[in-house]
């Protein structure tokens, strides 16, 4: 069954298609929602939701642009929302100095993706949000600031700060480059 | 080792980022899309009784009320139907014709024994006076004392009827 035999399945609402979708798109989608919420339960309570919304909303899908990326969408916004109820993002977005990047330094290829999720949920919420929004998924300070209801600055700032703080966990985490990390090993 | 943003790193990572959900998690979006999907057909069964549907109702309930106060009017006009049907029950008379030969023979009877002439009647008198009876040709009257009487009026009837 290609994808399109899929989705117009799915539109008369046949259990199988939907569940064929669900198998092929949930373990990618919690994955994404494991970026946003930290607890596992929020993660997969907003997973459920996000393809409860993907289910009966599956007739606005045009068809334009993949349709992982329409239920990413979904599944991404239902992260937000759920971030909202818990008030996680009132207070997050303080404007701090803006820090100068300096040059990054050469980074470890072997990053695990497990890694990536233990320094993303080392960061404030605020913070988080904003660098999945726009480094991850893709999103323009413009989209990300209308998605959070805050300033384009407030992004940009967000971001920013988000990513000082991340090359701090990877300096503390031992991740400047694998070179380093490998001598540390040798050394120790 | 080409020089890359660390973060163009982070992008690539996470697309890896993986995990299978629970089976609750398909469970509870089963149940949810259930709960959504056959909406027409449950929810005369489910929902609570519509305006509408209350509507209906009354207006079946009035319905047979009107029909069941017909039905018990109607029971009643019932005996008074049959009674005006009992009147159309009409007796038969039969008409029997007799031969003229028959006819002959009773008029003959009938010429034969004419019918009694009337007797005068006994006009009473007083008391003290004597009732005589005559005979046509006789002139023996028959004295009937009032202590007599009683034995004699037999005889008179006898006498009477013999006529």
């Amino acid at each position: 069954m290609t994808e399109a035999e899929l989705i117009k399945a799915c539109r008369v609402l046949d259990p199988l298609a939907q569940r064929k979708v669900y198998e092929t798109y949930s373990p990618k989608m919690l994955g994404v929602c494991r970026r946003y919420l930290k607890r596992a339960e929020d993660a997969e309570d907003a997973l459920v939701e996000g393809f409860c919304k993907v289910f009966t909303n599956i007739k606005q899908y045009t068809g334009n642009g993949s349709f992982e990326g329409w239920i990413r969408r979904i599944v991404v916004n239902e992260c937000l929302m759920a971030l909202r109820k818990k008030h996680a993002l009132k207070n997050a977005f303080e404007i701090q100095e803006h820090f100068d990047l300096r040059d990054n330094q050469n980074v470890v290829a072997e990053l695990a993706a497990q890694d990536i999720l233990r320094l993303l949920n080392q960061l404030p919420n605020g913070y988080r949000t904003v660098f999945n929004l726009y480094v991850i998924e893709g999103y323009k300070h413009r989209e990300i600031a209308d998605l959070l209801n805050i300033s384009i600055n407030t992004s940009k700032s967000q971001l920013i700060l988000a990513k000082k703080r991340l090359q701090q966990l990877l300096l503390e985490n031992n991740y400047p480059g694998a070179e380093a990390r490998i001598r540390k090993l040798a050394n120790g | 080792m080409a020089k890359k943003d660390i973060f163009d790193l982070f992008r690539e990572k996470a697309s890896e980022l993986e995990q299978e959900p629970t089976p609750q998690a398909w469970s509870r979006i089963e149940r949810r899309l259930q709960a959504n999907r056959p909406s027409i057909r449950r929810t005369p069964v489910r929902r609570l009784p519509s305006p509408m549907g209350i509507a209906a109702g009354l207006a079946l309930l009035m319905g047979l009320s009107v029909v069941f106060m017909w039905l018990a009017e109607a029971e009643q006009q019932t005996p008074v139907l049959a009674q005006e049907q009992l009147q159309f029950e009409v007796e038969e008379l039969v008409l029997k014709t007799a031969k003229d030969d028959e006819v002959a023979a009773l008029v003959e009877i009938a010429q034969a024994n004419p019918l009694p002439k009337p007797v005068k009647p006994i006009v009473e008198g007083n008391a003290n006076q004597r009732l005589v009876a005559k005979t046509d040709h006789t002139s023996q009257p028959i004295e009937i004392t009032p202590s007599r009487i009683d034995s004699n009026t037999n005889g008179q009837a006898e006498e009477r009827a013999s006529r």
